[in-house]
Formats: structure tokens, sequence, C-alpha cells
């Protein structure tokens, strides 16, 4: 988590692979792996959803998933898609063009899409910016039930889009990392910071994040 | 079972703009031919290569579309990188617009096949099916770059101007370079006795091939894919090796070949390739008006008029698409005239030789209309005589 311009997009990019990286590594896997995630090998473990992703609008949603499969090169491509169809429930919109669905659809396809090759890590980029709050509550379900038996890790400025399974949260701030815990942990601590001036409404650990990621 | 290629290729068919590609090809392709003078129709070389011109506006029409189609993917780029296949999904929507292109491409080189077998009774030779390679290659090369560059501009609006773009390149490679380069068709008079260079069809493939190879690898890029550094540097290779193989050939994309003549009739004794044989009573026709004229002066016969240059023993040249296409109009004098006339005279133009010919073509107007029905009189026999004599001096 952390405010708009803080990194959160360039670290997800360079978790996936994407882009090039001028300092440091990353190493996915097993403590003590020492394989760059950059490696080849890495990437049918690791599904991504870009921020504000799109497709090619004139593909269904189940040409639009089998298309993936075939970029993933997966096995078995027509099991894949039923069970991200299934996972998703995206029955009703399974033969409805992308352009046809609803932006809200539209972007659990493109979740779909990026679960396909049944990846161990699912990045998610500000999944469900511009979605209105019941495409953003489905949307939530949908992660909740992929995180499961994977890890996901969401980048957003909105606590409410981490789903109930969230274990983790980390909030970057201007000058690194600000804090690193539980959700309770986040809470705890915004209940301990004195509320600014004008903001009495504000949930705790959104207030928490603000004031951590600024580095006060 | 893992989703093929082909399902990638098919799906991006039906939902890209390969319908689209396929009509515009079909329409532009068939315009060129019909609006088109067809004398082509005895020659399968000639028709074949003369079909191939009409690329050099179907390639940016064709190269728009794909720049349109790559502007459409451009926007599913993070899920295509996300996957590190961005090259294997541009070659899927590439090789779907190519197949639709082509397809219809060679629907109407069908057509045109059609036409050419009917009229000679004859099938093409490998020097013709040759032909086929340098245009494919120009198409698939408009279709892949267009492709590539849209998909990294990614601005929709901008097809037309990437059409008119290609228009310019390949107008430049026909005209402003050595026309070898972009030039993969395109005569507008019989290939009789000549056939194109195999040498320069396998240098524009290269330079194509390479560029589409090498545009493709780049568009690919700079995701670490071996796949797409491996197509780009291989292209680089190929069009950089086309480039400078066809630098090194001759200027002239046409080589002489031996052919045989087949010789019909005599008074006068027309000798044609075997596809013009079907044309002959047209080509003798005029042929024989213009005999009968002489005769009725007591000129000097043209004994052998032959499709080959240069001419043989009594043999004279035959243009037979000028027989045809200016004798339904009337007498077409200077076909006759220029029988007389050596290389020497044009040299040694005169007042002389200038009065000589306008006798003779005058005379062989009027004859035309009369149709061996004029007398002739002495005087006038005479001075016709004395009108070649002055025109076969400049022989000496």
């Amino acid at each position: 988590m952390g405010p708009n311009g803080v990194g959160k997009t360039t670290l997800l990019r360079a978790l996936a692979s994407l882009g090039t990286i001028d300092a440091g590594s990353i190493l996915l896997g097993v403590e003590g792996a020492r394989t760059p995630s950059t490696s080849p090998r890495y990437r049918p473990r690791i599904g991504y959803l870009p921020q504000d992703p799109d497709f090619i609008p004139r593909f269904t949603t189940r040409e639009a998933l089998t298309y993936s499969a075939w970029l993933h090169r997966v096995d078995d491509a027509p099991a894949a898609v039923r069970q991200v169809i299934d996972d998703l429930a995206l029955h009703d919109e399974s033969g409805r063009q992308l352009r046809r669905l609803s932006g809200g659809t539209r972007r659990r396809v493109l979740l779909g899409q990026s679960l396909i090759h049944r990846p161990d890590l699912l990045l998610l980029d500000e999944p469900t910016v511009g979605m209105d709050a019941e495409h953003r509550h489905a949307f939530r379900r949908a992660v909740d039930e992929v995180a499961q038996d994977r890890i996901v890790v969401v980048s957003t400025h909105v606590l409410s889009d981490l789903g109930d399974r969230c274990g983790r949260v980390v909030v970057l701030g201007r000058s690194g990392l600000a804090f690193d815990g539980t959700v309770d942990e986040l809470v705890a601590q915004g209940e301990a910071m004195d509320p600014a001036n004008g903001d009495d409404g504000e949930p705790a650990a959104d207030r928490a994040i603000r004031v951590l990621a600024a580095g006060r | 079972m893992t989703a093929s290629w082909w399902w990638a290729i098919r799906t991006s068919m039906r939902r890209g703009p390969a319908v689209a590609a396929f009509a515009v090809t079909l329409v532009v392709s068939t315009l060129h031919v019909v609006l088109r003078a067809t004398w082509w129709r005895y020659e399968w070389h000639w028709a074949w290569y003369q079909y191939h011109f009409g690329t050099i506006l179907l390639g940016p029409v064709v190269a728009g579309i794909a720049y349109d189609w790559g502007a459409v993917l451009h926007r599913s780029r993070p899920v295509l990188e996300a996957a590190g296949r961005v090259w294997a999904a541009l070659s899927a929507a590439g090789a779907a617009l190519i197949l639709a292109v082509l397809t219809a491409y060679l629907l109407v080189l069908g057509g045109v096949s059609v036409v050419v077998g009917r009229t000679t009774g004859l099938g093409p030779d490998a020097a013709t099916f040759a032909t086929l390679a340098p245009p494919v290659a120009l198409l698939i090369a408009c279709i892949a770059v267009g492709s590539a560059v849209g998909f990294r501009v990614g601005s929709r609006g901008l097809a037309p101007v990437w059409a008119i773009i290609t228009f310019a390149f390949l107008m430049a490679g026909y005209m402003v370079f050595p026309a070898r380069f972009t030039k993969v068709g395109g005569a507008t008079a019989s290939l009789v006795g000549i056939r194109t260079r195999p040498q320069v069809q396998v240098g524009q493939v290269a330079l194509f091939l390479g560029v589409t190879l090498f545009v493709v690898g780049l568009a690919s890029l700079p995701r670490r894919s071996n796949g797409a550094q491996s197509m780009a540097a291989i292209g680089l290779a190929l069009g950089l090796g086309g480039f400078g193989f066809l630098l090194a050939q001759p200027k002239n994309e046409f080589r002489p070949r031996d052919f045989a003549l087949t010789c019909v009739g005599e008074a006068p004794r027309i000798c044609l390739e075997p596809g013009w044989v079907a044309a002959e009573p047209d080509i003798r026709e005029p042929l024989a008006r213009y005999d009968r004229s002489l005769a009725a002066a007591g000129l000097p016969r043209v004994e052998i008029y032959a499709q080959r240059w240069p001419s043989r023993g009594n043999e004279r040249w035959l243009d037979a698409v000028s027989v045809l296409r200016y004798s339904k109009d009337g007498p077409e004098d200077g076909l006759v005239v220029n029988q007389y006339l050596p290389d020497e005279c044009w040299k040694a133009w005169d007042d002389g030789v200038s009065a000589a010919v306008t006798t003779l073509e005058s005379y062989l107007a009027r004859a035309w209309e009369a149709d061996g029905r004029l007398k002739v009189s002495d005087a006038e026999r005479a001075s016709l005589q004395q009108a070649v004599r002055t025109i076969q001096a400049c022989r000496n």
C-alpha cells in the first residue's frame, strides 16, 4: 500500500520481471533461493494483472481466456478455461465479447487471464480502480477465492481492496519501507495516532497508512 | 491439449480485420485487372508480372489495415508482456491478416490464370511461378511491419498516415533507387523473349523477409525475450544480405531467354510465341490488308513477321500488341512504314526521308480503306517505289 507515485506499480512490474531493475535483485521461492525472478523458469509461476488492463475487444470471454492459455503454453487449455470460468463465476459471460461487458466484469475476465496458468504468485496492480461498489465487492470475492491456494500480492492505496485473507500489509513511503505487519497491527498503530485536524472520521488503518507513508 | 498456433491465428482472423482485408484485397486486385488493357492474356509471364504491379497500391492499403490492428493489440500489451510472448501474439495476429490478404490475392490471380489458360491453351512455366515470391514477401512485409509499428505507437488514428508512409517508401524503392528494390511487377509491354531475373527475386525475398523479422523482433523488445532478440538479429542479417545482394545485381531485372516461335500461314508468314498463336487470325487480318496494299503498288512485301528482336534474315519485328491495339480503329501506317526504316534513318532524318514517309503513309491509309480495290496509277506507283528507295537508302 501507499499513496500515488510512491512506486507500487514499478515494484510489481519488477516482481513480474517486466522492465529493468537499476539496483538490487528480486528472489522468489523458498528462503535461501538465489535465482532472480527474471529467470524465464519463474515466468510460469507468476501471474500479473496490470493496472488498467485491456484486451482485444472483439474476443469473447472464452476466447480471451483460451488465448491467454495459449500464450502461457497451458497443457490442457479447455480444462484450465473451464476452471477459471467456474472460479470467477463467468458462465453467463463466456460467450460475450469483451466490449459488451461492464468494466467490472471485464476486469474479472482479465483476472482470469492472469490466472489461467495457475501461477503460485499472483500480482494485482490497483485491481479495483474505476469499479463501482457492486463490482468492487464481486472482484474482492473473486480474489479471496483464488487466494486460497496461492500467494496474492495486491498493490492498492485503498485498504478495503484487501480481502479477508490478507495476512500481511507492506506500506511504502517516500523514503522506502514504512510498515511491514498484519492488518491488525496496522489498525492498532492507526488507533494510537492522534487524528489530525479535520480527519476525525478517518478509519484508523487509513490514518496509519497516510501518516506512515508520509514518514511522520 | 495446448491451444495451438492455428487456433490463435483462426481466432485472430475471426476477431480482427481479416475479413475487411480480404474484401479490400479482392476489390483492389480485381480493379487493377479489369481497369487496364488485357493484352497480357496471351502470355503467362506477362500476365502474372503485370498482376503483381498491383502490390504498389495494395501493399500500403493492407499496411494501413495492419497498423490499425496493431494499435488494437497495443491495448493488450501489458497482458501479452506478462506472458512474455509478445512476439508470438504479434506473429499470430499478423499471420491472420497475411492469410486473408494472400488468399484474396491468389484468388484473383487464379482468375487471371483462368483467362490466360483459356486464351492460350497452355500452362505457366517455372519462371512465371517464381514471379510470385517477391510480391508475396512484399505483402507479408507490409502487413508485419504495419502491425508491429501500430503495436508500438498505439494510436489508431494514424493508420492512414502509415499507409501513405508505406506508399512513399515503396515508390522510393521503385523509382528513386534502382527499380529492383521494390519493383515486383509492372510490365506494360509484352515479355516475349525475356524473363525476370531469378537473382533479383531471391534478393527481394531476402530483403522483405529480413525487414519483416527485424521489425517484428524489435517491436517485441525490450521485454527480455530470446525469441524476439533472435528474430531481430536474423532479420537484420537477412535484410542486409538481401540489400547487398540486390546492389550487386545488374540494373535490368529481366534476362533474355531462348524461345521457339510457331510460324503460321503465308503472305505474310507470321511467327508467334505459342501463347499468341490464338491471336493469329486477328493479327493477320490487318497485316494481310497492308500486304495487299503493298502488292497493289508493286512495293516490296514483308515475307515474315516474327515476335523476335533482333530480327533474323528477312524477318520483320512484329509488335503484336500494337497490331491488335491500333488496327481495330483504322490503319496504323507507321506499323508498315517502319518496316522500311532502318535504324540509320532515324539518325539521318531529313526532308527527303520525311516526304517519302508521308507519301507512303498517305497511300497506305487510302489503300486500307479501299482494301485492295484501290486503282494505283503508274505515276503513283513510280512515286511510291521512289519513296521506298529513298527510305531504304539510309541503310547505305
